[in-house]
């Protein structure tokens, strides 16, 4: 049985708080009555690709819990220029557009009617013909994952995704009605979606807010909401372990949600001082959000662990040959549940097709299991996570070898969000890099160290020794 | 000798003039305004009043916590002395200039800032820091952490740090 809609207002009192941006209050009530509006605004004839812009604005968010509610598929999209939402246009050709940007962005040339106010949501736009082959039933949401070097690849998730996810998480961290999850990420990354959808299913409220956590701007917005629960990303957890006023002077938090990447058990130690709980997770977007929690009383005896399984889900360790592997051996982490993906999609076509994914996800990390709890030890491949993105660091040294004209190589990661990117040769090779070229590496910037080395080590194939890269490099 | 300062939808504030002449306020803010937004709207207020202070960032000025009343004491040599006293000093050097209009390219266009300023009280937040690296790496061919950059007290000793490592 599969779903084919999601109201995620329907627990919690109708007078209880929903969505909280600045001074403005909208209760379960209002934003029930708003959204059960806007999806007939929304249209029921046929299920619709409604590109969302700023889900974490009040107009964003009613627009998305009114399409999800309608049964059509949201596609949201944060931080974003008219170009940016032409290359969506273009490839996904979403039904209706909703914001002000979005609706500036294209004209009747680009096939979509004049622009609509619809109350609540502000500007839409509508497409004039449907573009092509029904969208799949049960699709609710087209994500993106956080690779910079995927090709664009975009995760297509179903109701049931997003509402056994919301609902995991709910239990797995101890949501309650009276909480306030403070938007601290961007929604269209899985991560800042799940605290929305989580928080909105378990009847608790959430507080908007666009500044990022390492700024004070978020943390007078997070008290201004009341806010109990943050999410940061470990990046943002080093910025804040070196200014922890912020975390201090929100009287309100009850609990950080740590995700998107490793974060290492001293930081996690000192973020346990600033709050009452801290929850480390681990997931992709491909399992909605999230896969694993440690939880809190759990932490100091594991440390070092990612946690055990979110309700529902379940995690095991296989070899190369796909062969399930005992508890303590190391293999690649394959994990099963409600939760995954129907599948990937790089264009409007790819969204009508069914579920080809089945409940199991190989996630490509390795990792091994021990009394339950999931300890990991990097990436099979060379994808690694610098500041919550993904990089692949072989992609990286193929770029740099092109802009070089064939000088080799070598990138590694030799600690958290930091990637060394090692040149044969002298300076000069540097200096070329250092240009217009730096952007195209696919390294977030200010996280790539570049030096120089006479002659990388080898093996005797002729492979780079990755272990042994950096012996004698200068900077 | 006190005085109560107009009141705007950002803040309400207090104001006195110390014995060596110098004009200070304190300020309890009602929505987040980085610390050089309030030296502009406080330059904007008190221009409108009348024998008002004038010029951006000849005041200075002490941020109230929201539990703080605005009353005389919060203007007190106590409470200045205690506090952290936001005060505008310009670039001297060559690098502090060019740091100074780095960072005001990245501000909102009234935003005056001071080399008294951190990259918190800039309203900053860690993607401003990984920009501020790399221009760092560009313009001076110097290396630094954003967490350094970040956790820098002021843009002064960003400067200092900038030029100690050249």
């Amino acid at each position: 049985m599969t779903s084919r809609s999601l109201d995620l207002l329907t627990a919690g009192a109708p007078a209880a708080p929903a969505l909280l941006e600045g001074p403005r209050v909208v209760t379960r009530g209002q934003a029930r009555a708003i959204t059960e509006e806007t999806a007939r605004f929304l249209g029921d004839d046929r299920k619709k690709l409604v590109m969302v812009e700023n889900p974490r604005s009040l107009p964003g968010a009613l627009a998305c819990l009114a399409a999800l509610r309608a049964g059509h598929a949201v596609l949201p999209v944060e931080a974003v220029t008219p170009d940016d939402i032409r290359v969506h246009v273009e490839r996904l050709r979403p039904d209706i557009l909703v914001g002000p940007t979005c609706a500036a962005a294209v004209d009747v040339r680009a096939g979509y009617g004049r622009p609509e106010a619809a109350p609540h949501i502000g500007a839409v736009r509508r497409v004039d013909s449907s573009p092509g082959p029904d969208l799949a039933g049960e699709l609710a949401l087209v994500a993106r994952t956080s690779g910079s070097t995927s090709g664009g690849r975009l995760v297509r998730l179903s109701y049931d995704n997003l509402a056994s996810n919301a609902a995991s998480i709910g239990t797995a961290t101890g949501i309650r009605t009276s909480d306030v999850a403070a938007t601290s990420l961007r929604t269209d990354h899985s991560f800042g979606l799940s605290l929305f959808t989580s928080h909105l299913a378990a009847g608790a409220a959430v507080g908007l807010l666009t500044a990022a956590p390492s700024s004070a701007r978020f943390w007078a917005g997070a008290r201004s909401v009341g806010a109990t629960c943050v999410g940061l990303v470990p990046s943002t957890v080093r910025f804040l372990l070196r200014s922890p006023d912020s975390l201090a002077e929100l009287s309100s938090l009850r609990t950080l949600l740590v995700a998107g990447g490793p974060a290492s058990p001293e930081e996690l130690r000192r973020l346990r001082r600033h709050a009452r709980s801290v929850y480390y997770m681990y997931g992709q977007t491909e399992a909605t959000a999230r896969m694993t929690c440690l939880d809190p009383e759990a932490a100091a005896e594991h440390e070092g662990s990612v946690g055990t399984p979110v309700p529902g889900g379940r995690v095991e360790i296989r070899g190369r040959d796909g062969s399930r592997l005992p508890d303590g051996r190391l293999g690649e982490v394959y994990y099963q549940g409600a939760n995954v993906m129907l599948g990937y999609a790089r264009s409007r076509a790819d969204l009508a097709l069914p579920d080809v994914t089945g409940d199991t996800l190989r996630t490509g990390d390795l990792g091994l299991v021990e009394g339950g709890m999931l300890y990991l030890q990097g990436r099979v491949d060379r994808q690694v996570k610098v500041l919550g993105q993904r990089v692949n660091l072989d992609a990286v040294e193929a770029t740099a070898t092109a802009v070089l004209g064939g000088i080799a190589t070598a990138a590694v990661q030799p600690a958290p969000d930091e990637v060394f990117l090692y040149v044969e040769g002298g300076p000069e090779h540097l200096e070329r890099l250092r240009g217009p070229y730096l952007a195209h590496l696919g390294v977030p910037r200010g996280s790539l160290r570049l030096r120089t080395t006479a002659r990388l080590p080898r093996t005797s194939s002729g492979k780079i020794k990755y272990t042994a890269v950096g012996g004698t490099a200068t900077p | 000798m006190t005085h109560t300062l107009l009141d705007t939808p950002h803040f309400t504030g207090i104001g006195r003039r110390t014995s060596d002449g110098r004009h200070v306020v304190a300020v309890s803010l009602r929505s987040y305004l980085s610390v050089p937004e309030i030296r502009a709207a406080l330059a904007e207020t008190l221009g409108e009043e009348a024998g008002g202070a004038g010029a951006a960032g000849e005041t200075e000025f002490v941020v109230l916590h929201a539990d703080e009343a605005v009353d005389a004491d919060a203007v007190s040599d106590t409470r200045l002395a205690t506090g952290r006293l936001h005060v505008m000093r310009t670039p001297g050097s060559e690098v502090e200039t060019s740091l100074a209009e780095r960072v005001v390219s990245m501000m909102t266009e009234d935003a005056v800032v001071s080399m008294t300023d951190s990259v918190a009280d800039l309203g900053g937040d860690s993607l401003m820091c990984l920009e501020l690296s790399e221009a760092f790496i560009g313009q001076w061919g110097v290396e630094i952490d954003p967490v350094e950059i970040f956790r820098a007290n002021s843009l002064k000793e960003l400067a200092e740090d900038i030029e100690a490592r050249q």
